[in-house]
C-alpha cells in the first residue's frame, strides 16, 4: 500500500479523502493555494504545499505545481477529487510519467470516454443502448438539419466535450435549431476549449439515473446500485437518491449488466459512474461516464456499506476486489442534498461570505461531508458547496422526514444558502411520491414557489431580532458592532443619546 | 402560557416608568411585524402586533448560537448583527431583520421614500463578473424575484432578481461591462 497520498483537490472532497487515508495508515498530503492556506484540509493533512494565488487556473489547475508538491512530499500516489484535473486525461498521464500512481481510470479510457461522440461510438459497438442521434460532431447547419430530420424532434444539441450542463440547447422545432446550435458551439467552446457539438433526440420527461460500478485491474467489475439525480436545476444535481423510486429489482440488474458492459469496453478501471436516461416508458439510454469519484459517491456508501474511496485507492494499488458481484448487498435508503451558498430566493446566485455561525445536524443516520467550519469564507474562487448532508434510512419515507428533521437542525449564518430549497423539496407532494423528472424542478420552481419558500418563524425571528437589538440599546455594544453610515443602527445610536437625553 | 405582568401594559408612554414599553417595527422580507417589548425588572415581555403578551427571553449559549424562549416555546437559533441588519437562522432558514423603533419607523414614513421597509433596493453584483444582460429599464414596475440582469461569473450565468419588487429608478451597468462585487447594477424604489 501506498505510504504517502497528494490530494489534487480543496474542500469537502479533499476532507473525504484525507479521512479515508487515515483510516488506511497512508499520510495525506495537501495542496493549497493561497486562499486556503488555513482551510480544513490543510490543517488536517500531515503536510501541505502552497501551489499558487486563490484562481483555480493559476493554482489547483496547474499540472506542473501539482506535481512539483507531489514531488516534495515524497508521495507515491494522487487522488484528483472531482472537478479541477479529476477527468484530465493529460494530468493523469502527467502523474504516470512522473512515476506516480494516478487514482482513477486509464488517461485512454477517459480520453475515449471524454469525447461524447467517442463515448456514443464506443457504447454503440458494445451493445450499450445510446439516445438515438449523430455519432459524428456536426460541422454546419445543413448538417444539423438532416440529422434532427433524421431522428425527430425535439432534439438536443450538446458539447462533444461536454458536462453538467454546458454546451447544451435544446430545440423544439426546426425554426430553433440554427439559434440553439449556435449557442451550443459558443458556450461549448467557452468552457471547454473546444466547440464541437452534436444531436440527440430530446427524450421527453425522462429520470436522470446513474449506476456506480468498482473494476479492479484483474478484470473484476460490479456495480453497486443505482442513484437517481433527477432533481436538477440548470443540469446541477440539487437532491441524489438510492435506490430510485423508478426502478425495480428487474430494471435495476438490467442497468447494473448494461453498466458493466459499457465500462468493460472502454477499458475502464477504478471507481466510475454510468449515467442513463430513464424514459417513462422504463426503457434506458447511455448518457455518460463519470471517469471519476462523484460528488453524490456516499448515496452508494450509504446503501452498500462500501467505502468508495477505500476501494479506489486499493484499486488503484494493483489489489484485486475481493469480491464479486454476488457479494453487493444493498440495504435501505439514503438520500443526499448539496447545500450550497446560494440564494433561492433571488435566482440562485452564488452567495459569498464568512460563515458566522455554523452548526450542522447529527444524531441517527445523519452524515455531513464538508470542507467548512465556523468562520471559513465562501468565496467567488472556488464551487460554492458549503456540506453534502446525507441521510440512511430504512426506507424513503423515513429518510425524507429523516431529512427533513436535519434540515431543521442545520443552522447556518453569514451567507444564505440552498437549505430553504431543500426544505421545500422533501415537503413537495411530487417529491414525496417521486414523481419528478430532470425538468420537474424548472418546472415547478419559479418566482411564486421563490416567494413559497417556508418562511413559518418570521414572527420568531422579528421577536428575536427586536430582543437583540433592545438588549444591546445604550449600552454600547450595538454601535460597537454596527457599521457606521445612514442605516438602521446610526438611527438607533441617535435615539440612544435621545433617550439619555430625557 | 398567557401572562399578566404586574403594572398593566405601556402605563404612560411619556415616560416616568424607569424603562417604558417600546414598540419595535421589524422588516423581513415583505412582512412588517410589530413587537412590543416591556422590560420590568430582569424580565422581558413581549408582544407581536395585537396578539397576547408573553414573557420572552434570548439567551446566548456562544458565539451567533441563542437559544430563544417565547412563552413556554424554545427555539434555538444563530443571530448575529451584519450590515445594519439582523441576521437570524432559525430551523435551517435564514430571516435578515431591519428593526426600527417607532419613533424612528414614523420618521422614516414620513420624512423620505426610506420607509422602513419599503426603503430603496440595490440589485448589487454579487460577485465579479461579465453583465450579459439587463433585463429592466428605468421606469419598468418589477417584481419581486422577477430577473433584473444576467451576470456571468464562475463560467455559469446568474439571473440576478430582488426579494421585493418597486419601480426601477436608476442603471448601474450595461451588457458586455465587466462588474465588480458590490457594484449597483439597479435601483429600485
Amino acid at each position: 500500500m501506498f505510504r504517502r497520498l497528494l490530494i489534487a483537490n480543496r474542500g469537502e472532497i479533499a476532507v473525504r479523502v484525507i479521512r479515508a487515508c487515515r483510516e488506511m495508515g497512508i499520510s495525506p498530503i495537501a495542496v493549497y493555494s493561497d486562499v486556503d492556506t488555513l482551510a480544513l484540509h490543510v490543517r488536517m493533512a500531515d503536510a501541505a504545499y502552497p501551489v499558487g494565488p486563490a484562481p483555480a487556473a493559476e493554482s489547483y489547475l496547474l499540472i506542473e505545481r501539482i506535481l512539483e508538491a507531489a514531488r516534495q512530499s515524497g508521495a507515491e500516489a494522487v487522488h484528483p477529487g472531482y472537478g479541477f484535473l479529476a477527468e484530465n486525461a493529460d494530468f493523469a498521464q502527467a502523474c504516470i510519467d512522473a512515476g506516480l500512481v494516478f487514482i482513477g481510470p486509464p488517461p485512454k479510457a477517459m480520453r475515449d470516454l471524454g469525447l461524447k461522440t467517442e463515448a456514443r461510438k464506443l457504447m454503440h459497438a458494445a451493445g450499450v443502448p445510446v439516445v438515438p442521434g449523430t455519432l459524428e460532431p456536426l460541422n454546419n447547419i445543413d448538417e444539423v438539419r438532416r440529422a434532427a430530420d433524421e431522428v425527430g424532434f425535439p432534439v438536443a444539441l450538446k458539447a462533444v466535450a461536454g458536462g453538467g450542463g454546458k454546451g447544451l440547447r435544446m430545440a423544439a422545432e426546426p425554426a430553433q435549431l440554427e439559434a440553439s446550435f449556435r449557442q451550443a458551439m459558443s458556450e461549448a467552446g467557452a468552457a471547454f476549449g473546444n466547440a464541437s457539438v452534436y444531436l440527440e433526440r430530446a427524450i421527453q420527461r425522462p429520470r436522470h439515473v446513474e449506476v456506480q460500478i468498482l473494476a479492479d485491474q484483474h478484470g473484476e467489475c460490479v456495480w453497486l446500485g443505482e442513484r437517481d439525480c433527477s432533481i436538477q436545476r440548470r443540469h446541477q444535481k440539487v437532491l441524489e437518491e438510492s435506490p430510485s423510486p423508478a426502478v425495480g429489482p428487474e430494471l435495476r440488474a438490467r442497468m447494473g449488466e448494461v453498466a458493466v458492459r459499457a465500462a468493460q469496453a472502454a477499458g475502464y478501471t477504478n471507481a466510475g459512474t454510468v449515467e442513463f436516461l430513464l424514459a417513462p416508458d422504463g426503457s434506458f439510454y447511455f448518457l455518460e461516464v463519470n471517469a471519476r469519484l462523484q460528488v453524490e459517491h456516499p448515496v452508494t456508501e450509504e446503501v452498500t456499506g462500501i467505502d468508495l474511496v477505500r476501494e479506489q485507492i486499493r484499486i488503484a494499488c494493483g489489489e484485486p476486489l475481493g469480491y464479486d458481484q454476488s457479494a453487493i448487498r444493498r440495504r435501505g435508503y439514503a438520500l443526499e442534498c448539496r447545500i450550497y451558498a446560494e440564494d433561492p430566493a433571488a435566482g440562485f446566485v452564488p452567495s459569498v461570505g464568512r460563515l458566522i455561525g455554523y452548526r450542522p445536524p447529527a444524531g441517527p443516520g445523519v452524515r455531513v461531508d464538508s470542507g467548512v467550519e465556523e468562520e471559513a469564507a465562501i468565496s467567488v474562487y472556488y464551487d460554492p458547496l458549503i456540506a453534502k448532508l446525507i441521510v440512511r434510512a430504512a426506507d424513503r419515507q423515513q429518510g425524507l422526514e429523516r431529512m427533513a428533521r436535519a434540515l431543521r437542525e442545520f443552522l447556518i449564518l453569514g451567507v444564505k444558502t440552498s437549505i430553504p430549497l431543500h426544505r421545500w423539496l422533501v415537503a413537495h407532494p411530487d417529491v414525496r411520491s417521486g414523481n419528478v423528472d430532470t425538468d420537474w424542478l424548472e418546472r415547478e420552481w419559479s418566482a411564486a414557489q421563490a416567494s413559497g419558500l417556508p418562511d413559518e418563524d418570521v414572527e420568531t425571528a422579528a421577536v428575536a431580532a427586536a430582543l437583540l437589538v433592545d438588549s444591546t440599546r445604550g449600552s454600547g455594544a450595538l454601535s460597537a458592532a454596527a457599521p457606521t453610515g445612514d442605516g438602521v443602527y446610526s438611527a438607533w445610536r441617535l435615539a440612544a443619546r435621545q433617550a439619555g437625553l430625557r | 402560557m398567557a401572562c399578566t405582568p404586574p403594572g398593566g401594559w405601556l402605563p404612560d408612554k411619556l415616560g416616568c416608568a424607569e424603562r417604558p414599553g417600546m414598540l419595535y417595527q421589524v422588516t423581513i422580507g415583505a412582512r412588517v411585524v410589530y413587537v412590543e417589548l416591556r422590560r420590568a425588572g430582569d424580565r422581558v415581555f413581549f408582544k407581536v402586533d395585537d396578539g397576547p403578551e408573553q414573557p420572552a427571553q434570548l439567551l446566548q449559549v456562544h458565539g451567533p448560537l441563542r437559544a430563544l424562549v417565547l412563552g413556554e416555546r424554545r427555539v434555538e437559533l444563530l443571530a448575529a448583527v451584519q450590515d445594519d441588519v439582523v441576521r437570524l437562522t432559525i430551523g435551517g432558514l435564514e430571516y435578515g431583520a431591519e428593526v426600527l423603533d417607532e419613533a424612528h419607523a414614523r420618521l422614516a414614513s414620513v420624512t423620505s421614500a426610506r420607509t422602513a421597509g419599503h426603503a430603496r433596493r440595490e440589485l448589487k453584483a454579487p460577485m465579479p463578473g461579465l453583465l450579459v444582460k439587463m433585463l429592466c429599464q428605468v421606469g419598468d414596475v418589477i417584481e419581486a424575484g422577477q430577473p433584473l440582469a444576467v451576470l456571468q461569473a464562475m463560467k455559469m450565468e446568474n439571473e440576478l432578481s430582488l426579494p421585493r419588487g418597486g419601480t426601477v429608478t436608476s442603471i448601474g451597468a450595461e451588457p458586455g461591462q465587466t462588474v465588480e462585487q458590490g457594484q449597483v447594477l439597479v435601483v429600485v424604489e
